[in-house]
């Protein structure tokens, strides 16, 4: 297998507050491979966007950053020097953030903005020092002559803006929401990415136009292989654009797996409420399932799953620190589960529930533990999970492989 | 056009015996457009047209859902509705009492049987005030509590939407974003009013929350026998909670009826646009067309004839741009025909508020024709 595009092992972000210190982004790994749309999808406050940050290192002073690994197209992004990130930011990451009026700049015309990120990405041959962008922000303009000014208008064309000579003169405030969006859409391609990080793209727009921009966006991933990180709260959202998908909650990333898996036969009870929780268009229920209680706050916070005490199938080992389990058996793709049931010992019911937990699993979860590492490529922690019947795991994974009983919640 | 349509909804079936909650007949709402000093003197003042003639009824223990766009009219229809604006056309009758222009005293004694809930619990909420202050405010406005009185009837209330006494005495910004808004429905709840009307009430708030939300409002809604007029732009959180749906498209209502009839058969191309581009959560993934084309046009000059022309999937040239489609019910024309028992309903005016009707010419069309332009098929 090719090497991923974006590969993120352990990232933990902190934040020192008052109050003492807030973990973000607990222990995250994930990978986007080239061309793939994968999905960040969870609650707000759950530690999405701080992911993206994270890895675009955006945060500056305000947050810790610790990572295992941010490897990017070989690049190893935490060793990267400010203006060397710079280049990468809006060259070969872009993004595009929620709302469009607060990324855009409010006084120059959209031509100028964009315009302003070929020079400096695109590699058109036009001088980006101090002095020339303040003659052209503040004398000249950019020419519509110059490369950087047609490609402009080439950029808002592609994204499907009409009459793009016209608009590219036009001021962010004379465009409507949709319009603001694509614009910033086109600055993103600007610097011809191969990963486009998009925090939220659609949640300030309608309906109609949400399903318009993000047609937009996946066309262009298709037509330009772009790679897209989509981070969204809306599970609809997700089902309909992402290839994989990582559902968050607290901080962590608490199942991952190819979208169809997850959304047929989700097995974190966290994704099985939240999925629940949802008005869904076509069914007839009276009532919504609800998901009682509140998210734990994130300060100083316990060891253990920490969607234990919402969770109607908390038993005994979860307290204990989480470990990823990786399910097999005819997954579309990768897919993990940080929950202690899907520990191969534990007796579980037909309604999910744990019925036995023996004790030769507790002290294969200490092995894992001990082995000091939540992931599964882990040798020693494959070895200790061989299975007394016979089975193995295979390619170096742990495997936990799901019982026939478990196929039926 | 045919013109043998069954009912147009100007006219509510007189012999019909159960009386709305709330009836208002050609409403309209229009604000002027700020104008600079010359233009003041010589031009014609312009107007947002936010409002423009909407018939609509709720009935009792029934909730209403008000979808479309944002800039559709939505709000303003809402706040029209609770008399928070006062119309520029049309009449408003609250149990059977005209309430278009009643002012001072009646005013008050209208709000103390409508209340509003509304979409940003965090701006709804004076951030000086507790809890317990804010929810304690219409009790004593409208006299009906005071003193240890009001403290229990307060837990009371807390108690009902959900939150702890010891809640009461805390600031809003203690207060996650459902409990907030939880405090707007125990504040909406202190007068005991008939009719609520709830102004995108879970849209600020996350899927979990949300979900908690409607639940608590259906289920006070069975227990006080409230009726609702819920607005949102979520056609999935509005399918759940109605029993009734309008859509709103441009200051008017292109579709109503029964949100069995919405949902299930949806007859105007703009519902049927608008179903189709919700992202779902089961069922086909992946890149549909999408069916709107472009934004809604500015309701200061609406298109003539149809509204929705412009962005119509099934425009079908003169007769669109020409004249304004009116409602008229589905039920004689429909292409998919509906059940007996709702023709029956329909033809003898029994529940005439509960008709399915749509305001589009393409209707006009036979089915054959309307078939080979389906949208949905």
């Amino acid at each position: 297998m090719s090497e991923p595009l974006l590969d993120v092992r352990g990232l933990t972000t902190s934040f020192e507050t008052g109050q003492g210190r807030l973990t973000a982004v607990d222990d995250v790994s994930f990978s986007i491979e080239e061309g793939e749309v994968f999905g960040v999808v969870g609650e707000s406050g759950s530690g999405k966007s701080v992911t993206a940050l994270s890895v675009m290192r955006l945060l500056d002073d305000a947050g810790t950053v610790e990572a295992d690994e941010v490897r990017f197209d070989g690049t190893d992004l935490l060793s990267l020097s400010e203006s060397e990130m710079r280049s990468v930011r809006g060259g070969e990451i872009s993004m595009i953030f929620q709302d469009p009026m607060t990324s855009l700049n409010p006084v120059m015309t959209i031509g100028e903005q964009i315009a302003e990120v070929v020079r400096h990405h695109g590699d058109v041959g036009e001088r980006t020092g101090f002095w020339s962008e303040m003659r052209r922000k503040y004398v000249t303009g950019t020419s519509t002559e110059s490369r950087s000014w047609r490609r402009a208008i080439e950029l808002l064309e592609t994204v499907g803006i009409p009459e793009p000579e016209q608009r590219a003169t036009e001021y962010p405030h004379q465009l409507s929401g949709g319009m603001r969006q694509r614009v910033v859409i086109a600055q993103a391609l600007a610097g011809d990415p191969s990963l486009i990080v998009a925090d939220e793209p659609t949640t300030a727009l309608d309906v109609s136009i949400e399903a318009q921009i993000l047609n937009e966006i996946l066309e262009l991933s298709d037509e330009f292989g772009i790679s897209v990180m989509l981070i969204t709260h809306d599970l609809g959202v997700v089902r309909e654009t992402c290839d994989r998908v990582a559902v968050m909650y607290a901080s962590e990333f608490m199942e991952t797996g190819h979208v169809d898996d997850l959304f047929e036969d989700p097995h974190h009870p966290y994704t099985e409420g939240l999925l629940a929780s949802i008005p869904r268009i076509d069914d007839d229920r009276e009532w919504l399932s609800v998901i009682e209680g509140t998210v734990p706050d994130l300060i100083d916070k316990p060891p253990g799953c920490p969607f234990q005490d919402r969770c109607e199938y908390a038993f005994d080992l979860c307290d204990r620190p989480l470990v990823e389990y990786e399910l097999d058996s005819n997954r579309r793709a990768r897919h993990a589960v940080r929950c202690h049931r899907e520990n191969d010992r534990v007796r579980v019911d037909e309604s999910g529930h744990v019925t036995d937990v023996p004790d030769e699993a507790v002290a294969a979860l200490e092995r894992r533990i001990e082995a000091g590492d939540g992931s599964s490529n882990d040798a020693t922690v494959a070895e200790s999970t061989v299975r007394a019947d016979g089975g193995s795991p295979t390619g170096g994974f742990d495997e936990t492989e799901r019982r026939g009983d478990r196929d039926e919640y | 056009m045919s013109t043998d349509s069954l009912e147009t909804s100007t006219a509510p079936a007189a012999e019909s015996t159960d009386e709305p909650l709330l009836r208002a007949t050609g409403l309209r709402k229009y604000f002027q457009t700020e104008t600079g000093l010359l233009d003041r003197f010589l031009g014609e003042p312009t107007h947002v047209k936010a409002v423009d003639g909407v018939n609509l009824a709720v009935g009792e223990r029934e909730t209403l859902g008000l979808v479309g766009e944002s800039g559709c009219g939505k709000t303003t229809l809402g706040r029209v509705l609770s008399r928070l604006y006062d119309p520029s056309a049309g009449t408003l009758e609250f149990d059977g009492e005209e309430i278009t222009d009643l002012g001072g005293d009646e005013l008050k004694r209208l709000r103390k049987r409508v209340q509003v809930i509304f979409q940003d619990p965090m701006s709804s909420l004076n951030p000086r005030k507790t809890a317990s202050e804010i929810v304690a405010k219409p009790l004593e406005v409208h006299d009906i509590a005071s003193g240890a009185e009001k403290r229990e009837r307060l837990a009371e209330l807390f108690d009902e939407v959900g939150l702890q006494e010891s809640h009461l005495d805390r600031y809003p910004h203690e207060f996650s974003g459902g409990q907030r808004q939880r405090i707007g429905i125990a504040r909406a709840l202190a007068v005991e009013p008939d009719l609520i009307i709830a102004d995108e009430p879970v849209s600020a708030l996350d899927v979990s929350v949300q979900a908690q939300i409607i639940n608590l409002m259906k289920r006070l809604q069975d227990k006080y026998g409230l009726s609702y007029v819920f607005i949102a732009h979520d056609l999935s959180v509005v399918k759940h909670i109605s029993d009734r749906v309008a859509v709103m498209y441009l200051g008017k209502i292109v579709e109503r009826g029964r949100k069995e009839d919405i949902f299930g058969n949806p007859q105007h191309p703009y519902t049927r646009a608008l179903l189709h581009s919700i992202p779902r959560v089961d069922g086909e993934r992946k890149r549909h067309e999408s069916l709107l084309e472009g934004n809604p046009p500015s309701p200061i000059d609406p298109p003539s004839g149809c509204r929705f022309r412009t962005r119509c999937p099934e425009y079908l040239g003169d007769e669109c741009a020409g004249t304004e489609p009116e409602l008229r019910a589905v039920a004689g024309e429909s292409g998919t025909v509906p059940p007996p028992e709702r023709v029956e309903a329909i033809s003898t005016g029994g529940e005439s508020s509960a008709e399915h009707a749509i305001a589009c010419h393409w209707l006009g069309r036979s089915s054959e024709r309307r078939e080979n332009q389906d949208p949905m098929s």
